[in-house]
């Protein structure tokens, strides 16, 4: 495991290379924390059987160090989105993303989480939870399957060797924001999206208004 | 009659003449029933010809029409083949009477009727929303409720064929969801309901249960956040 830190150019003598290791302070911070992500457990549909497939004995994701899949939001690294967000569940889960604890990420698993799926015009589905909620890694298939999800765990963990100490966003001097959760209204509401939504019924009232005024009058003089 | 299963028994129609009538609709089959006799007759088919079991409650919007029927199917728990029972209302403001005094599993059944259609039934113990929330707006599977990314009745949209300007759905909705608000809706002074309503069924649970069938103690246990497909099915073995 030592050999893969070693920053080339620096050659470690054959006997030492098993204790000794040149590297960068980013690098072992990447190492760490790609090897042990901690995904939440966090099923919501068909994709969370795919989920417990890859987390079982034939496709094993505990090789690559995500063996504990944590119940509780506080203790996980990774949020795996697998199954349909619905609009009911959609504040639940941006809920638990402001839970969790820095550094986090978010897998979305399946045609659903990714893009709202088969289901993409349903009433009650929130087509794709990038809406509401930082994706990182999107794994396409309906279900994917387990070898598909581990090599969407494999691209997160190349996306965290990218990383850099410098740069990333829980070190910054701007302090985190939690995202705001959606409120049940009429319609699944984004607080982000307050401003838009009255210009838009505004806008509709008063067409709705000026359509029931009498034709002559067509010029609207308010 | 065309269905051989309904073919074995005998015609309604001739025990209970001024109430029903067949449904002659090609294709369809069933009875009609007036909806302000809907009670009484399930009552006797449930008593006298032993249809103890309501295997379904659903409603059908008929738009042209403009019609909102609610349709029944009942089976005995002897067996054989299901019956049909309807009651068609207008879809102005449709009102049903509530059947769970005849079979109560039909409360949650109605309650879906109400919260996709927007059929109202009367003396219904707890009509609220089931699969939507309170306070959505709207009944989604009439037939001419939209969502918010609808684009035409049927595909290959104009926009796609034969010209091919495709345009996502995201980029034509203006907020990129799947998302429609009501004219003069504002979010900043509307004041969302507290969520009495979603817990009502709970409160019920814990306060009102004491006339059950069986003399026993009766405890909630909290299984706690059943997200885990294992820990669904302990729970569901508990039950």
């Amino acid at each position: 495991m030592t050999e893969g830190l070693n920053t080339p150019g620096y050659e470690i003598p054959p006997e030492m290379q098993g204790q000794v290791s040149i590297t960068t302070l980013d690098r072992i911070y990447n190492w760490g924390r790609r090897s042990s992500i901690w995904p939440m457990m966090f099923g919501l549909a068909c994709c969370a059987i795919e989920m417990i497939c890859a987390a079982t004995s034939r496709f094993d994701f505990s090789r690559f160090g995500m063996e504990i899949m944590r119940p509780s939001p506080r203790q996980a690294d990774l949020m795996i989105v697998s199954g349909t967000v619905t609009k009911k569940m959609i504040p639940q889960i941006v809920r638990l993303y402001n839970q969790m604890p820095e550094p986090k990420y978010v897998l979305a698993m399946g045609a659903c989480a990714s893009g709202g799926g088969p289901f993409k015009e349903g009433y009650n589905v929130v087509s794709g939870v990038d809406e509401y909620v930082p994706v990182d890694v999107y794994v396409p298939g309906c279900p994917p399957t387990p070898q598909a999800l581990l090599n969407g765990l494999i691209m997160l963990q190349k996306k965290i060797d990218t990383q850099s100490l410098k740069t990333v966003r829980w070190y910054s001097k701007t302090p985190d924001q939690a995202l705001p959760i959606p409120v049940l209204g009429p319609d699944i509401m984004d607080p982000r999206q307050y401003a838009l939504i009255k210009e838009y019924t505004q806008a509709k009232l008063e067409a709705q208004q000026a359509a029931l005024q009498p034709p002559p009058e067509g010029e609207a003089a308010q | 009659m065309s269905n051989p299963s309904i073919a074995l028994e005998t015609d309604l129609t001739h025990i209970f003449p001024d109430m029903i009538k067949s449904d002659e609709r090609q294709g369809y089959e069933g009875y009609i029933v007036e909806p302000a006799q809907l009670v009484y007759f399930l009552t006797r088919l449930r008593d006298e010809l032993g249809y103890d079991y309501l295997s379904s409650v659903t409603g059908v919007d008929y738009l042209p029409e403009g019609k909102m029927e609610v349709v029944y199917h009942l089976r005995k728990s002897t067996g054989g083949a299901p019956l049909v029972i309807k009651t068609q209302v207008a879809r102005e403001n449709p009102v049903v009477d509530s059947i769970v005094s005849v079979y109560p599993g039909a409360e949650f059944q109605e309650r879906e009727a109400w919260d996709l259609l927007g059929i109202r039934f009367d003396k219904h113990p707890d009509l609220r929303r089931i699969l939507m929330w309170e306070g959505f707006d709207g009944h989604p599977l009439r037939k001419d409720w939209r969502e918010g990314y609808f684009e035409e009745d049927s595909k290959p949209f104009k926009s796609r064929w034969p010209d091919g300007h495709f345009k996502r759905s995201e980029q034509i909705n203006p907020f990129g969801k799947n998302v429609d608000y009501p004219a003069g809706f504002d979010p900043e002074t509307w004041i969302p309901e507290p969520e009495t309503a979603l817990y009502a069924g709970l409160d019920k649970m814990v306060r009102g249960v004491e006339e059950t069938a069986i003399d026993t103690e009766q405890i909630i246990i909290n299984l706690g956040l059943n997200i885990h497909p294992h820990t669904v099915y302990f729970e569901w073995r508990l039950r």
